[in-house]
């Protein structure tokens, strides 16, 4: 169960991503090398700072519109008459700063995470659900989504996880959507959301707005939290098609198939080809296809994205248990196969992670065939040797700093889990902390080149820094971090603080303490970008602390600063 | 000088209104100099930034001050409500309307003796002599004395009944040790501490009758009054004790230069209405109003019961500077050799969401 299963609400309109991008080109880490121009925004001739040097590290909801709802029974509406939530505003925060936009790294920028989201359904004033968005990074980005466009704005990528924290406030709103909601799914729910036409454009006023549909539906404890397992289409065409998923439910004879993210689309969003489509399931054996149509696909509808979401219903009537026995493919209008299903399947959930030396993660990966659980299978890993990201300097350097396992198997339920443990990298970067890594994985009867190139575990390992450094710190010890984060995010070091100046911090240490300490969950925690490891950070609080002691006094300028 | 509408406080629910009034009155203020300090970041004016900084600062401990008084008195403080913001230009909450009217503005030597001396001009005798005092109108100063005057006159009236008026519940209390020392920030839960706390407004708004500078006791820091403060930095000289001067002090310290060049050309008091929604200007003005009401929710919310609150509160005041700093570089539309500007707006979620089909629709570039 998941944002594909009722009872889900869909939603649209648009969103806000402010990163800084000075820290886009790994070489501007370089305290040494680093140039005042590299602070501006690019110009024709010069890439300097990027397209957005002064970003916030923001990300928001903006006039975003519950557009329609399917209830348990599997009947929808769009209509606000049928159900006051339709029209309600999907939110972040209206009591605390925006959720951030985090890269794992500048070597590793196509996994970035939406870190201290809070996400609110609100009808006019009134907020009727509250919730924490649990941290999660974007995934099955794809280059050619507006092709006629340039930069990222080609792009659409999409994002999965949970809301926790969940308050209901839905009493008075006699929504029928809401009260089987909350019936079902109380404590956590299911979100997915699609992501496109970003403007990079400085000049514009839509610069760091971007167009966004999703849907929010049921989740139940122990399945994972940003895949959903279903049915994964591969598109045969990778460069006018990209993955999709689907789900069969068996209660209702319908599929429920997730096209948010499928196909390309035209500068004003709408697709290049809407033509219907065919969903069939293909008994054949041995490489030859046997088709047998089930449905079709309707893709010529006005409200197919911006009120449904790119998700399509297809009745099954009585071939429910055809669809459940055999593969699925979609073809268009002239028979060609568009998606094949990828039959046996693994996928990990959480695919993301940051590890301090000796430390380890576990990563739950979830073997599937035909959408059900598949047991006792073997599963492979491999690091990933080409650069996911720019260069210089070399990632993924030394291998040896990641231990991984022998091949695992899937449980009965179809779960392995896989731990992985770091040692120290010893700073093969040089003025970039740690490394980044990439784990491949795919059945160990199957190719790792077979699978969704989105697929994989994103590492990055920090270093470890000498401990009598980390209990003792000169401000010499702390002066490189600080001066980096200076360089890199100048917004911050021109708006607020610059921390590169000793003086300043040492005024500040109380509110810098404040923000370096809390949790990195928190939307206030510093550095937004959370690329600082372990040990650098105990540094500098080490530092700050030893400031504090020393002076006995408050920050003396922090409220100057406001 | 500010005159404020005369006022009858009788019973505990005018006095708690009065106080609701001085939380408003101390709220206004900070748009005002907050806008004029935005337009000095990084234009080589730090010291007279820090000067109008630390009049901010304890601006906002005024306005703690005042609400850990009126949940002491049991009252409820309220400040995420559209009419808590008062309109720019126009007169301080409670105000009278013959009086000052208060811009949003670029810094300039004029806003601080026009505008910024006149809000925080002390009551002196010998100046409300030679002013013409409209009769139902009263000073700042009056404003707190009759506000002391009511606590003693209803906690004594209280008290021979063997209650209180201090029936708050005293976990709404907010301290923010890490900021403000505790002898200035600090639970009111009586008489003594009520009186304790409204002295400290008073004093470091206006220094004492003889003293420009506040009482020691009253402040992190030795520093003149409010009023003096901004007279330091139009007069260009600091404050120092001078015994040739027949006051004792004179404005004979180190300069305090003023470097008008790199000061943005902010045009006056902007509405997010009045920039065109296909701009830049429009977006970064509903991003700050919007980081300014997710302040004031969040302010509020720390003054009804939830005072860690205050530490989400704190990242929105960095935020609401970071977005002042885009509108300040952000083109004025279709004013020429004009930049932009925050106008400290409520905006509701509908104002926010006021999807306009057409920009959605709109080709991206």
């Amino acid at each position: 169960m998941a944002y594909l299963n009722s009872p889900r609400l869909t939603f649209s309109g648009q969103f806000q991503a402010d990163p800084s991008t000075v820290n886009n080109d790994p070489t501007h880490f370089n305290n040494e090398t680093f140039k005042p121009e590299y602070q501006k925004f690019s110009d024709g001739d010069n890439p300097n700072g990027w397209w957005n040097p002064e970003g916030t590290g923001s990300w928001r909801f903006l006039s975003c519109g519950v557009k329609s709802v399917t209830y348990m029974d599997g009947t929808s509406t769009s209509n606000p008459a049928d159900d006051p939530i339709i029209g309600m505003t999907i939110m972040d925060s209206s009591s605390k700063v925006a959720g951030k936009i985090v890269d794992l790294d500048t070597q590793q920028q196509m996994v970035s995470a939406l870190w201290g989201l809070v996400v609110r359904l609100v009808s006019g004033d009134k907020e009727i659900i509250k919730s924490d968005y649990e941290v999660a990074s974007f995934t099955n980005i794809w280059m050619a989504r507006a092709p006629k466009l340039g930069g990222d704005t080609r792009a659409a990528a999409i994002f999965q996880s949970v809301l926790t924290n969940i308050s209901w406030d839905i009493d008075s709103c006699n929504s029928r959507y809401l009260n089987e909601l909350y019936s079902v799914s109380k404590d956590k729910l299911s979100i997915q959301f699609t992501t496109d036409l970003y403007d990079m454009d400085h000049t514009s006023p839509q610069f760091t707005i971007g167009r966004i549909v999703g849907s929010i539906g049921p989740y139940f404890e122990g399945e994972p939290t940003h895949i959903t397992i279903g049915r994964p289409l591969v598109p045969q065409n990778p460069s006018t098609t990209n993955y999709a998923n689907a789900i069969v439910d068996s209660k209702l004879n319908q599929l429920v198939l997730d096209l948010a993210n499928s196909f390309q689309i035209n500068p004003d969003g709408k697709l290049i080809d809407n033509s219907n489509l065919q969903l069939a399931v293909n008994k054949g054996e041995n490489g030859n296809d046997d088709l047998i149509a089930i449905g079709e696909i309707i893709l010529n509808d006005a409200d197919w994205y911006g009120i449904k979401s790119g998700i399509n219903t297809i009745a099954l009537g009585d071939k429910t248990s055809l669809v459940e026995q055999y593969p699925l493919v979609i073809l268009d209008s002239e028979k060609n196969i568009l998606f094949r299903e990828s039959i046996e399947y693994v996928c990990a959930d959480k695919f993301v992670f940051y590890l301090n030396p000796n430390e380890k993660c576990q990563v739950d990966l979830y073997a599937s065939k035909l959408g059900q659980p598949l047991a006792g299978k073997e599963i492979e890993f491999q690091l990933i040797d080409i650069p996911f990201g720019p260069t210089p300097p070399v990632a993924g350097v030394p291998k040896s700093t990641i231990k991984l396992p022998t091949p695992i198997t899937s449980d009965a339920s179809g779960k392995a889990v896989l731990t992985i443990k770091a040692d120290d990298p010893g700073n093969p970067r040089g003025y970039i902390d740690g490394q980044v890594f990439g784990v491949a994985y795919n059945f160990s009867d199957a190719y790792f080149s077979d699978c969704n190139q989105s697929n994989f575990i994103s590492l990055l390992v920090f270093d470890s820094v000498d401990p009598s450094k980390i209990a003792n710190p000169s401000w010499e010890d702390i002066l490189p971090i600080m001066q980096q984060y200076s360089n890199l995010y100048p917004l911050m070091s021109k708006g607020i603080f610059n921390l590169a100046d000793q003086t300043i911090v040492d005024q500040n240490a109380e509110i810098l303490k404040f923000v370096f300490s809390k949790d990195r969950k928190d939307p206030n925690y510093m550095p937004a970008t959370r690329d600082l490891s372990r040990d650098k950070s105990s540094m500098i609080i080490n530092y700050l602390d030893s400031v504090l002691n020393q002076a006995g006094v408050k920050d003396s300028i922090t409220f100057k600063k406001l | 000088m500010i005159f404020l509408k005369a006022i009858n406080i009788e019973t505990i629910e005018e006095l708690r209104s009065a106080v609701q009034t001085a939380i408003e009155l101390e709220h206004s203020t900070i748009p005002p100099y907050l806008t004029a300090n935005f337009t000095l970041v990084n234009t080589g004016n730090d010291e007279i930034s820090n000067l109008i900084g630390s009049v901010v600062g304890e601006e906002m401990l005024h306005l703690s001050i005042a609400c850990n008084l009126l949940n002491a008195l049991g009252g409820s403080p309220v400040l995420n409500q559209p009419g808590f913001i008062p309109t720019y230009p126009g007169p301080l909450p409670g105000g009278v309307d013959t009086g000052l009217t208060v811009p949003l503005e670029k810094f300039s030597l004029d806003l601080i003796k026009n505008v910024f001396m006149s809000i925080e001009e002390p009551e002196n005798p010998i100046q409300i002599k030679s002013m013409a005092m409209a009769e139902d109108s009263m000073t700042i100063g009056q404003f707190y004395q009759k506000i002391k005057d009511k606590i003693g006159k209803l906690e004594s009236e209280a008290k021979q009944k063997g209650s209180t008026i201090f029936t708050g519940d005293p976990s709404y209390q907010l301290t923010f040790a890490k900021f403000f020392p505790e002898k200035l920030l600090f639970p009111i839960t009586d008489e003594d501490s009520a009186i304790k706390g409204i002295n400290i407004i008073v004093d470091q708004g206006e220094g004492t009758d003889i003293d420009p500078f506040v009482n020691p006791e009253d402040t992190m820091e030795e520093e003149p009054a409010h009023y003096y403060r901004f007279e330091e930095i139009y007069k260009g000289k600091t404050l120092v004790k001078d015994p040739s001067a027949t006051a004792g002090y004179s404005y004979s310290g180190a300069p305090i230069v003023f470097n008008e060049k790199n000061v943005p050309n902010m045009k006056e008091n902007p509405k997010m209405a009045d920039f065109p929604k296909d701009t830049l200007a429009y977006q970064y003005s509903k991003l700050f109003n919007f980081t300014y009401t997710c302040l004031l929710n969040s302010l509020h919310l720390t003054f009804n019961g939830q005072t860690d609150q205050i530490n989400e509160s704190m990242g929105l005041m960095f935020s609401l500077r970071l977005y002042a700093g885009k509108l300040l570089a952000t083109s004025y539309p279709n004013q020429p050799g004009y930049v932009a500007g925050p106008s400290f707006e409520y905006v509701t979620n509908e104002d926010l969401n006021d999807s306009d089909t057409a920009l959605l629709a709109q080709k991206p570039s």
